[in-house]
């Protein structure tokens, strides 16, 4: 654990410094988060809930945090859990199935003021969305968020070789998607 | 490098400069986690979006600190079990003595019975309490659980009733990573 995250998980377990801390907490994370909700949901106003929660969730949670594992990799995976809780809700609320969801939010895409993709990125977006859950995640977290194998096999609680396995796989089944239009 | 001559007086970690770029670079790269996400996916959000954000989270984390008290169903579920194992005994002992002896009668005490054989007893689902026998309880709560039956709650609803209240999930608690 680095010096920093440290400072700050001492500031979180504080009473006096809590707030402040809390604040530092959000100012750090909270972009990384909703690119991590984002990719996951797709849609602006969804993945602001989702990130509220989380950071309510966290308000809430944090003290209990003893730095067993990486505050970032908490705070991924409190995000990751949210985001599918909200995936499995909306899928249970259409009466469609989690595959015929991730369809549909894509397809959502091309009436969404806040999607600018163009025709290759709406067909990226497509081509995700036909791969399974956990594949997903690793190719989002790998390719957008370009974080390192290291950390999302903390994340995601697994080990490098397997992450690299399922991004390989899930690059080539987009590959084979994109060459099929 | 040598120092120049306005700054003799002045020290620097050693090897600072030799490793400033690539400090350097880790912090451009962390500054701009968002910028290739935006350019390589097409998503974009509103203007201002993350400068607001602090302010909209704090206003929802005060209105969350002002909600009402929330019950706690498993609580609620394992008192009613154990109170229901508590009348069992109870009937057991009145009943007893017409099918036995009086001296069993007398010679029954219940404070020897450990809480914890109770709630083995529960937990191995040797006793199952009805939904309805849980709703009997909240008979003088303003929506009656008692007319709609528990068993008529959908999963949304449930879902719903999990994701407004306070309940907390098992994975929130870092003691399980």
């Amino acid at each position: 654990m680095d010096t920093q995250e440290e400072h700050l998980i001492q500031a979180l377990h504080s009473e006096s410094q809590f707030e402040q801390a809390f604040s530092q907490l959000v100012h750090l994370y909270k972009k990384r988060l909703y690119w991590h909700i984002r990719n996951m949901v797709k849609n602006h106003d969804d993945t602001d809930d989702i990130l509220q929660n989380v950071f309510i969730k966290v308000y809430k949670n944090v003290k209990k945090f003893k730095g067993d594992s990486k505050l970032y990799s908490w705070l991924y995976r409190i995000a990751t859990n949210e985001a599918i809780t909200f995936l499995n809700q909306k899928a249970k609320k259409y009466q469609i199935s989690n595959e015929e969801l991730q369809q549909h939010l894509v397809e959502s895409l091309k009436a969404d003021v806040y999607y600018q993709g163009d025709e290759i990125q709406l067909k990226l977006q497509q081509a995700i969305a036909t791969l399974p859950q956990k594949q997903q995640q690793v190719f989002n977290m790998k390719y957008f968020q370009d974080l390192k194998y290291k950390e999302i096999a903390n994340i995601l609680e697994t080990s490098e070789g397997a992450l690299k396995a399922s991004y390989h796989i899930a690059s080539k089944k987009i590959e084979a998607f994109i060459k099929a239009l | 490098m040598k120092k120049s001559k306005h700054n003799q007086e002045f020290n620097i970690p050693e090897g600072y400069f030799e490793s400033f770029e690539i400090r350097l670079q880790q912090k451009i790269q962390q500054e701009n986690t968002v910028l290739p996400n935006t350019q390589e996916s097409g998503f974009t959000i509103p203007e201002d979006y993350f400068d607001t954000f602090e302010s909209q989270l704090n206003q929802k984390i005060q209105s969350q600190k002002h909600s009402s008290k929330v019950i706690d169903l498993f609580s609620v579920r394992r008192l009613i079990y154990i109170s229901s194992i508590a009348a069992a005994i109870t009937l057991l002992i009145v009943f007893l003595p017409t099918t036995s002896s009086e001296t069993s009668y007398t010679t029954f005490d219940t404070s020897t019975i450990d809480i914890m054989d109770i709630e083995n007893y529960i937990n191995d689902g040797t006793l199952e309490v009805s939904d309805n026998d849980i709703a009997q309880l909240f008979d003088d709560i303003e929506f009656s659980i008692a007319e709609h039956s528990i068993e008529k709650l959908n999963d949304d609803t449930v879902i719903e009733y999990f994701s407004e209240e306070e309940i907390q999930l098992d994975y929130l608690d870092p003691e399980n990573f």
